[in-house]
């Protein structure tokens, strides 16, 4: 009967023993998995650092010739060069409350056949 | 089988067994103490603990792996720099602009013991680069002949290096380094200034505001600027017209919001290319604006007749005796347009009288007039953040003569950017407002101090205006933005005597001087050091024919980028509606 008793209490002891080890297991495992990954992960950034870095530089180029390219001096000299825009004029502005009556300005003076449509 | 019997088969070694031997014993100790039926004997009390302490080691060990697998590469990554981060911050100005960026570039180092024709190398590496600098060509002599690995030259571009690459020799290397590199050249040279081959700002914005562009540079920001690339185009693009077609030694450029103090464009002419530094004379790289004091000369009458204003001496209307000259002492003070006859203050603003602003300092008083020029930070080196600002040159004492002297401009120096904070202040409503490079974004920020009334303010916008539509300023005008401002032409000293045939021509406008109060309000100054006048002038030097027309150029480009509204449209008619050909549009295009 003690016998029994006293099996009975290793075989507890055992079985404890037993998923001790098991829950080290998954846990050394698990740890693994997660650091094995994680390194994967990592390496992935890095690579996708590295890549943001050389399009990065590219965009700097690009912006940097870009403004070369948009000098206000260069526009200058390409608008003369290209065509014939100038500074606006008052003459060349007006309100919007004055649109409507230069809209009959120019109706009646297309009426009246002075000059060709534009 | 117990785990000890596993143990022992597979893992026969002494170690091993000596360790299992060890556990046997305490699972009979275990079994014994069970027979004694006292508490702390107990099997089950003994696994209970054993089984809390196994719970606490696993728990603790389950929070440190947790901890380093999942949080450790965070915890690194958060503290380090921006995958985005360069060396200096980008500049651009107040819309985003690209002024100043750092490009990858190259440095050119040599190993001499992997070489094998030292003179071939030598030779190949100079026709690869033409352009290398002598300190580099020494420096290739030097690790050539040595056997250390030494540095060549820097700042090599893509096809630089490629060009050493390509000549396939052995010992040359190449290592990555941050470049500043400024795509506008010489546009915007003075204001933005330039960085040393460390990344240390050297001189204007680079170096009033190195820290705060580094940090930028760590957290891949740009930083803005307060100039308005397209204003800075245009009023290069006409002092440089004007410095060249009158033959000057030196011209200035500004142009500022008088509100909120902004600095919009800054020119300085002659500029350099910030890329190429060693190609201009070191003349050429003195900020005129911030580093040079001048003798205004009549524009100084701005402040002296606000003054008078403003101290309740003068009222507009008030009438000052013009006639003849003004007798001090040993010397005669006449005006340049002599008009012999008393004047209102009106008058002797138009007018530009010297005679009649004496009268009103002299009204004042010295230490009211000198008590108004240190509100106007007249008297104080202007503070702007650039280490080129200078200190004005002020006379030591206000003497009789000194005190008429400074009404008109003479007997005191300062810089165009102390003219242009102070007369902004004036026109303005009446607040000096610090002038800044950097853009205001909230406008509640702003900080002045009153300097003149609203009345004052108000007076001197008329005033200016009317100098414009019948002053000295005319030919400033342009339609539709109601340009005010004030002619000043200096004399310059030579042997202690003043020189007829070198003057400083200058003219600051402020526009438009109608409107709401509380509109921003625009300032724009040109100066041009020693004209010789021109065709264009009719062989006048003074700021009339040659400073003023220019200002008015610069405002008819720069009004529609700033959003000025013209106080009045040309309402075409019919006959403005008819198609022009493309010849008379042309002809009609102005200059």
């Amino acid at each position: 009967m003690m016998e029994a008793h006293i099996r009975s209490r290793r075989s507890r002891l055992r079985m404890l023993e037993l998923s001790a080890f098991v829950c080290l297991v998954a846990l050394v495992a698990w740890v693994y998995v997660a650091k094995a990954t994680g390194a994967d992960e990592r390496a992935t950034i890095r690579d996708i650092e590295s890549d943001i870095r050389t399009e990065q530089r590219q965009i700097r180029l690009l912006r940097a010739e870009a403004a070369y390219l948009e000098r206000p001096s260069r526009l200058e000299e390409l608008v003369r060069q290209h065509t014939d825009l100038a500074p606006v004029e008052p003459i060349n502005e007006t309100r919007p409350e004055n649109l409507e009556a230069l809209v009959g300005v120019a109706e009646s003076g297309e009426a009246g056949g002075s000059h060709e449509p534009h | 089988m117990s785990l000890i019997d596993l143990g022992r088969r597979i893992l026969p070694r002494p170690s091993v067994r000596r360790l299992t031997d060890w556990w046997q014993s305490l699972e009979h100790a275990f079994e014994k103490a069970g027979a004694d039926k006292r508490v702390e004997n107990d099997t089950r009390f003994r696994m209970t603990i054993v089984a809390g302490l196994f719970t606490v080691m696993f728990a603790v060990l389950m929070f440190g792996a947790t901890k380093a697998a999942l949080f450790s590469g965070q915890v690194e990554r958060a503290s380090g720099p921006s995958v985005l981060a360069v060396q200096r911050g980008d500049l651009t100005d107040r819309n985003g602009l690209l002024m100043a960026t750092n490009l990858p570039h190259y440095r050119l180092v040599i190993e001499p013991g992997e070489t094998v024709d030292r003179p071939f190398v030598q030779q190949a590496v100079l026709r690869a680069l033409p352009d290398m600098p002598r300190t580099s060509r020494r420096r290739l002599v030097q690790v050539l002949a040595g056997d250390e690995r030494g540095f060549i030259v820097g700042g090599l571009t893509s096809d630089e290096r490629r060009r050493v690459h390509d000549l396939a020799l052995g010992g040359l290397y190449f290592e990555e380094e941050d470049a500043r590199v400024y795509p506008l050249h010489d546009l915007g040279a003075h204001v933005v200034g330039f960085a040393n081959q460390e990344g240390e700002g050297a001189a204007g914005f680079e170096a009033a505001f190195n820290d705060e562009i580094r940090a930028a540079g760590r957290n891949g920001e740009s930083v803005p600027l307060s100039i308005d690339l397209r204003v800075q185009g245009a009023l290069e693009n006409e002092l440089e017209a004007v410095a060249a077609d009158q033959q000057v030694i030196g011209a200035v450029g500004l142009v500022t919001n008088i509100r909120t103090g902004e600095v919009l464009a800054m020119a300085s002419y002659p500029d350099f290319d910030p890329n190429q530094r060693g190609a201009s004379p070191a003349s050429n790289f003195v900020n005129r604006v911030a580093g040079s004091v001048w003798e205004m000369g009549s524009t100084f009458k701005i402040f002296s007749v606000a003054a008078g204003l403003d101290s309740g001496v003068v009222q507009a209307d008030t009438v000052i005796d013009a006639a003849g000259g003004l007798r001090l002492g040993g010397r005669v003070i006449n005006d340049f347009h002599a008009a012999n006859r008393a004047m209102t203050v009106e008058e002797v603003f138009t007018h530009s009288s010297n005679i009649g602003t004496s009268r009103i300092a002299a009204m004042m008083g010295g230490d009211v007039m000198q008590s108004y020029y240190d509100e106007f930070g007249l008297l104080d080196r202007l503070q702007i953040g650039l280490a080129e600002s200078t200190a004005p040159l002020v006379p030591r004492r206000w003497d009789a003569n000194t005190i008429a002297s400074a009404s008109f401009g003479h007997a005191i120096g300062v810089t165009p950017l102390q003219m242009a904070a102070g007369v902004g202040a004036i026109m303005n409503g009446g607040t000096y407002v610090p002038l800044t490079l950097r853009p205001i974004r909230d406008r509640s920020r702003i900080q002045g101090h009153r300097v003149v009334s609203p009345q004052t303010s108000l007076q001197m916008l008329r005033l200016m205006r009317l100098n414009v539509t019948s002053g000295s300023g005319r030919r400033a005008d342009v339609d539709g933005f109601s340009v005010g401002g004030k002619t000043g032409t200096a004399e310059k000293y030579a042997n202690g005597r003043p020189d007829r045939t070198r003057v400083v021509s200058s003219f600051v406008s402020v526009f438009p001087t109608e409107g709401p109060a509380d509109q921003d309000r625009y300032l724009v100054l040109i100066l041009l050091d020693e004209p010789h006048g021109s065709a264009q002038s009719g062989g006048g030097r003074t700021a009339g024919l040659t400073a003023a027309p220019t200002v008015g150029r610069v405002i008819r480009r720069i009004g529609p980028f700033l959003g000025v509204r013209r106080q009045r449209t040309g309402e075409p008619t019919a006959e403005h509606l008819q198609p022009l050909s493309e010849a008379e549009a042309m002809a009609e295009a102005p200059r």
